[in-house]
């Protein structure tokens, strides 16, 4: 069923109308509507009231072969575009100026930026005013009518496939939209309106400050920058260009802590308010990742890759290479910042996959487990105790796909038979279910109100109080 | 478990499943397993463990293992099937100076690779010939005064037979010379890490290694005929020492190993960390 007869349909039963028999001025122009079987001497005027751009407003209808024309006067106004009359046509221009239809009353063709279209009814002229198929002008003007709902918007929502979503300290959700061009950050309300927060690209995979003001980021030549997700203004903060990676913010929001090296060898931080760079660790071990710190700053936890040892003669000749990838996997280290002269300490021994380190506010982390060679198809999550002696299954029921600490919270997405869901787990390892859907969802990202973004299908979909939206297509 | 407890939860868990909207979309569980070990460039090691970080999240259940003792052990072990994956700085499959090609092997391109010439911090000079370069590394050359610089012995550090950075270098930098071993002021070192090392503490040294480790007070990178060494140069065409950085295959990759190299080669990866480590994107040379 076409959208234009859904919204119908929706706003006939929704609509308490106060009708009026009108004079058709399209009659009296002489003009012949072949779709238009009702005697326009019939057609009644009647006021309905839908919901544009989160607004309510009153519109005029009359209703054609149980096709409901809007008058387009009304319907302009509504989306803040305008109209211009040129002898029997009618050009209607969206609010930005990148969209015009041109029309006339009982014509089936018109135009949507010079291109020729067609109207399943032609426009009718009621008592001086001109009425139209509302899907039809409203798509060809950019705007969009909600599926399943009665709502208009006057800016279509985006489509495409979007990736990376954080919200900001207003509640806006960013993402980046992932077929375009170029990279390209958007800034959605959550009705779906879209503004560009950014071209930037270095800002994919940004890391946000605890309060959601501030999101940090690398470019390519090693230097930090700080962007505030409000208004998009970004600084440069201090002069250091190492490679830094894994960036994380201690949690008064004055420090952020990265992986420091070209061989990933080092851990530091810099200061926001000096944008000095303080070395944490240097112990020459190689390829970390993943930092985590405690909020009082006296813990750390990070990850170690540790690579194959390969082997020649001192020819490298072919036949006496060896590889020794026994060893290999990622393990997870603590180092206690709060006590003097401690060493990393190394926390596993396994060689499973391990992913998504958080340090949890008791000193306890938590890590996801995959075992391409274990038993279980499933990923665990797994609970390595404050003092670092015990490493237990916190979650083992379900497929878990990614977790993180956020708000003092320990939140997973993970996926059974029933489709993806998002659970809060408790120290106890007890889940509470926040969100559930059949859909594939691949990334997530919660608001301090509780509010849900996901990525679903490469759709951006808000959950708020139970209700979800779709803020893409 | 009572069963009334039992029969309180399935109704909280009804309540809460309802109470959420079902989306028409099919869903699909993420069921690509398997091993992929990678061997060879130490200059394209930190690119690949990063790839692996991030491949994981996407696909927890590949197991992907790294180690790096130089490009041509990289084709070298795909050869002998104890890697899926050969990191080389050139393009294997072909014959370069000094190696043959390896038969049926196919060249993954997954990054460009800048190279620099880098000298101690005690060193004055700051740009140097191909000529000179030559004249250096053949053992022709053996004082900086020779070359506008200050009356010291130049110790050269050099990277072993085998490595990708040592053909590449040889092959742009030196215009094809030779690298000719000397009884005294030379060193062979095995890895980039080792020729940062070895240059930023020895006095008077000069060596070669990517761009992306080029960092601190007590290396420099010297221009090349004049050319700074930069990713702008390089994409612009006037900075002619670099290569592609390589992923090679015993034939077409497939299955985990098909997915994480189209991963390593995906504009996610190539303009977000790829560009982060340093690297250039493949893309930005076309």
């Amino acid at each position: 069923m076409k959208t234009s007869k859904v919204l119908g349909m929706i706003l006939a039963s929704v609509v308490v109308a106060t009708t009026a028999m009108a004079p058709s001025a399209a009659a009296e122009a002489g003009h012949k509507t072949a779709a238009a079987k009702t005697s326009v001497s019939q057609l009644k005027v009647v006021n309905q009231s839908v919901v544009i751009d989160g607004a309510q407003v009153s519109l005029k209808t009359v209703s054609v072969n149980r096709v409901v024309l809007y008058s387009l006067r009304d319907l302009a106004r509504g989306l803040g575009a305008s109209i211009k009359q040129s002898g029997a046509e009618l050009t209607v221009t969206d609010s930005q100026g990148m969209h015009a239809v041109t029309l006339k009353a009982g014509s089936k063709g018109y135009q949507v930026d010079g291109v020729n279209a067609q109207f399943t009814v032609a426009p009718q002229s009621v008592q001086g005013s001109l009425y139209v198929e509302p899907t039809a002008v409203i798509d060809a003007l950019g705007g969009e009518v909600l599926p399943g709902t009665s709502e208009l918007r006057s800016t279509g929502r985006l489509s495409g496939q979007f990736s990376s979503p954080w919200f900001n300290a207003a509640g806006n959700v960013i993402v980046s939209q992932d077929d375009a061009e170029t990279a390209q950050l958007f800034k959605l309300g959550s009705n779906g309106q879209s503004e560009l927060f950014s071209d930037n690209g270095n800002l994919i995979g940004a890391t946000l400050s605890p309060d959601l003001s501030t999101a940090a980021f690398t470019d390519e030549n090693g230097a930090l920058f700080l962007i505030n997700t409000g208004n998009g203004i970004v600084k440069k903060l201090g002069s250091d260009t190492t490679v830094k990676t894994d960036l994380t913010w201690s949690a008064d929001g004055k420090k952020i802590y990265f992986i420091q090296g070209d061989k990933q060898e080092k851990i530091a931080y810099i200061s926001l308010d000096t944008a000095q760079v303080t070395e944490v660790l240097a112990d020459k071990v190689e390829n970390k990742a993943e930092v985590q710190v405690s909020p009082d700053e006296k813990k750390l936890v990070y990850f170690v890759n540790v690579t194959g040892k390969a082997e020649t003669d001192k020819e490298g000749t072919e036949e006496s290479l060896t590889i020794d990838y026994s060893k290999a996997g990622t393990q997870v280290y603590s180092l206690e910042l709060g006590k003097k002269d401690a060493k990393p300490v190394q926390l596993t021994k396994e060689l499973d996959n391990k992913l998504y380190l958080s340090l949890l506010s008791d000193g306890s982390a938590a890590y996801i487990s995959a075992d391409p060679d274990g038993a279980t198809d499933g990923s665990v999550l797994k609970l390595i105790s404050a003092d670092g002696t015990k490493i237990s299954n916190l979650v083992a029921d379900v497929d878990v796909v990614s977790s993180r600490a956020v708000n003092g919270k320990l939140v997973i997405l993970a996926e059974d038979a029933n489709g993806s869901h998002l659970f809060e787990v408790a120290p106890t390892g007890a889940k509470t279910e926040m969100y559930s859907t059949k859909a594939s969802v691949s990334e997530w990202a919660l608001a301090k109100n509780g509010t849900i973004v996901l990525i679903e299908d490469g759709k951006v979909i808000l959950v708020q109080s139970g209700k979800s939206t779709e803020l893409t297509k | 478990m009572n069963w009334l407890k039992k029969l309180s939860l399935v109704a909280v868990a009804s309540a809460v499943l309802l109470s959420t909207t079902i989306s028409g979309s099919a869903w699909a569980k993420d069921d690509l397993k398997g091993k992929i070990t990678v061997n060879g460039s130490t200059a394209l090691l930190p690119l690949t463990l990063q790839a692996a970080k991030e491949f994981q999240k996407l696909h927890p259940k590949v197991k992907i293992a790294a180690s790096g003792k130089g490009s041509v052990t990289g084709p070298q072990a795909v050869k002998k099937g104890i890697a899926q994956i050969g990191a080389c700085d050139w393009d294997a499959s072909t014959d370069v100076p000094g190696f043959k090609a390896f038969d049926g092997q196919v060249a993954n391109k997954v990054a460009v690779i800048p190279f620099a010439t880098i000298v101690n911090k005690s060193v004055s000079v700051d740009n140097l010939t191909t000529e000179q370069l030559k004249g250096i590394f053949a053992g022709k050359i053996t004082n900086w005064k020779e070359v506008g610089g200050d009356d010291e012995d130049i110790v050269v550090i050099t990277r072993s037979f085998g490595s990708g950075t040592r053909v590449n270098y040889q092959a742009k930098a030196l215009g094809g010379g030779d690298i000719v071993k000397k009884e005294k002021n030379y060193k062979e070192v095995g890895s980039s890490g080792d020729m940062k090392t070895a240059v930023a503490t020895t006095p008077n040294a000069i060596g070669y290694i990517d761009l992306t480790y080029i960092s601190g007070k007590d290396i420099k990178a010297v221009k090349h005929n004049g050319v700074e060494a930069s990713v702008e140069n390089v994409i612009n065409g006037k900075y002619k020492i670099w290569s592609y950085g390589y992923y090679m295959t015993k034939g077409q990759p497939t299955g985990a190993t098909k997915a994480f190299i189209e991963y390593v080669q995906s504009k996610k990866f190539q303009e977000g960390s790829l560009k982060k480590l340093k690297f250039i994107p493949i893309s930005a040379m076309k």
